[in-house]
């Protein structure tokens, strides 16, 4: 990193042409069979290889090099990353670096080093007090999943929901700050308003909810899982109304399109039109492929060669948000909408700039019949 | 769950924002509720909007075609009320701006001008300049970049069109996303403007500006035999 410029602007170059965010999928692995998982090497089409993993030294090297190149929030993910070998001292290591954090005050740039912020996103089966504790000690917010209550069993093909509400209460006695994540499928919408209760009543901080989106595992059973419309609106609906009861906050992580919500009715619930990929976060996967986001299958090209990455002509096109449905064209909430998720539109319909599955007419049979399972 | 962490880039500053406001958690256990939607949720606005002809344009054809829209009748039904209480949302910590030409990363602060320019307006405008092939658009946004424009320090974006047949190019400075907008209104025949937040307006009321950011009058048709 070069000499640090402490004078207050209203603008300045970054370190790097990386995103704040770095999403680090610590390996292949999960102890879960999750139904709707999206992660590219579950796909049973194959196409995407699994290639040795990083090891905790590489990891290690590759998280000092970001940290050099301004990415300043860490999170780590899988597959299930406490699966990982050596994953607390991967934690403790990022939690020992030193990064510029870059953030607005009074109406200025102001810089100020610290740790990187640090993100752990666990299915919850293996969390111990170990693991909150390490949480604890390196202030790494935790998110946990649960992907339903009655449902949670057949959607994780495992487990059952109690543990996850445990830890929720644990780390609330510790003081940790937690999310959430629930995955909203067809299968699960019926109990949203329960499940979102109960772990708000455990202890977790705010919900993250995402739709299921057709990726990975996911895809052979897009059929029974897909929300259409008007289910995606329940869902908008009924989250709102728990986070609204609770006094507490949430949020989509997977863009939807505008014409199909109504920001006014959403007060607690905070619903995006635009994708983050690449302005926001990126992926590294667990060989060290840098990939524009988790939902994404291609792979663009090794953390060793992360300068060529810039003018990887997919990664540009994300950079220039070359990929707004022609669908869209005319529509007055051009800049604000990018049509909803452009990896699941490119994965359901094989292209980047096809309308996203919730917009698509397209009988998912037939996508089905295409594509096998 | 993994794909999820998309949205924790807006969970950070959420978080900030719930910690520092009112937080009290209800401790009736959710049992016996009603559960759904208190009333069935429309869907936005209509976003259909007239198809473009790409085929390139002359000077003339477009004077011909400001005359017309100047003689029209303007719309008589017209959302002028926009979109009410809209609960703010909470805001980034800065903007990001990554440059198209040399792939560079300018940081701004998150000042709500800033923000909604660099976020919105600049993709918007590069989404519109792309359905506009007729006019042989260029936009050129270099003045956002730290690394082109190291000494700039309140940026601009600047257009330049060029019409079928003709070597020189019209250059309008300081274009806004709402300025491509009536380009793009006006090439489809719309007569009405649809602002932010569904306000609309008689596209007639922006005919000067369509023309400055055209570059041709109303008057400069030749009259038709």
């Amino acid at each position: 990193m070069g000499p640090r410029d402490d004078r207050p602007s209203q603008s300045r170059l970054a370190a790097s042409f990386l995103p704040g965010t770095a999403v680090l999928e610590m390996t292949y692995a999960c102890n879960h069979e999750c139904l709707f998982c999206s992660c590219p090497w579950y796909d049973s089409r194959g196409g995407f290889e699994i290639r040795p993993e990083l090891d905790v030294e590489q990891w290690k090297s590759v998280i000092a090099k970001l940290c050099t190149m301004g990415v300043c929030d860490l999170a780590f993910t899988g597959g299930e990353p406490l699966l990982k070998k050596g994953i607390s001292e991967i934690i403790r290591f990022a939690a020992s670096c030193e990064v510029e954090h870059i953030e607005t005050k009074n109406q200025a740039l102001v810089s100020r080093l610290g740790p990187p912020r640090l993100f752990l996103l666990s299915n919850g089966k293996i969390v111990d007090d170990q693991v909150l504790q390490l949480c604890q000690r390196h202030q790494v917010h935790l998110g946990l999943s649960l992907p339903g209550l009655s449902s949670f069993a057949e959607h994780t093909g495992k487990s059952q929901p109690g543990p996850v509400l445990h830890w929720f209460k644990r780390a609330k006695q510790l003081g940790l700050s937690t999310h959430v994540g629930i995955t909203v499928t067809r299968k699960n919408l019926d109990e949203l308003y329960e499940t979102m209760a109960e772990a708000l009543l455990a202890g977790a901080d705010s919900v993250l909810l995402n739709r299921f989106m057709p990726g990975g595992r996911g895809l052979q059973h897009a059929q029974e899982l897909l929300l259409n419309r008007e289910q995606t609106q329940q869902m908008l609906a009924v989250a709102e109304e728990v986070l609204r009861l609770a006094d507490r906050f949430g949020n989509v992580g997977t863009e939807l399109p505008k014409c199909i919500i109504d920001p006014r009715l959403h007060s607690h619930l905070q619903v995006g039109s635009q994708c983050s990929a690449v302005l926001g976060f990126f992926v590294i996967d667990p060989s060290g492929y840098v990939r524009v986001c988790n939902h994404s299958p291609i792979r663009l090209h090794h953390v060793n060669e992360i300068e060529q990455v810039k003018d990887h002509p997919y990664w540009k096109r994300f950079v220039l948000k070359n990929y707004v449905p022609k669908a869209c064209s005319g529509c007055h909430e051009a800049g604000r909408c990018d049509g909803g998720c452009r990896e699941a539109a490119h994965i359901w319909q094989g292209a980047l700039d096809a309308v996203d599955p919730i917009l698509c007419e397209q009988d998912c049979r037939a996508f089905v019949a295409r594509h096998g399972g | 769950m993994y794909y999820s962490f998309l949205g924790l880039l807006l969970l950070v500053p959420l978080l900030l924002w719930a910690v520092l406001g009112v937080m009290k958690a209800k401790s009736d256990p959710a049992s016996g509720r009603p559960l759904v939607a208190q009333e069935q949720v429309k869907a936005g606005p209509s976003t259909a909007a007239k198809p473009l002809n790409h085929s390139p344009l002359t000077r003339q054809e477009i004077a011909e075609r400001l005359k017309k829209f100047a003689e029209s009748e303007p719309p008589k039904a017209l959302n002028d009320r926009g979109a009410m209480c809209y609960k703010p949302k909470a805001a980034p910590d800065r903007a990001d701006y990554v440059c198209p030409k040399c792939g560079s990363r300018t940081l701004y602060t998150s000042d709500p001008v800033v923000i909604s320019t660099v976020l919105t307006s600049i993709p918007a405008i590069r989404q519109i300049a792309n359905e506009l092939q007729s006019l042989q658009l260029q936009i050129d946004e270099s003045q956002f970049c730290k690394k082109c424009s190291p000494k700039v320090k309140a940026p601009q974006i600047n257009m330049t069109l060029r019409y079928s047949g003709e070597k020189e190019k019209h250059l309008v400075r300081n274009v806004s996303a709402m300025d491509l907008k009536l380009i793009r209104e006006f090439l489809s025949g719309e007569d009405k403007h649809r602002a932010g937040r569904d306000v609309e307006s008689p596209l007639k009321d922006h005919l000067k500006r369509i023309e400055e950011l055209l570059g041709i009058s109303s008057e400069a048709a030749t009259p038709s035999k």
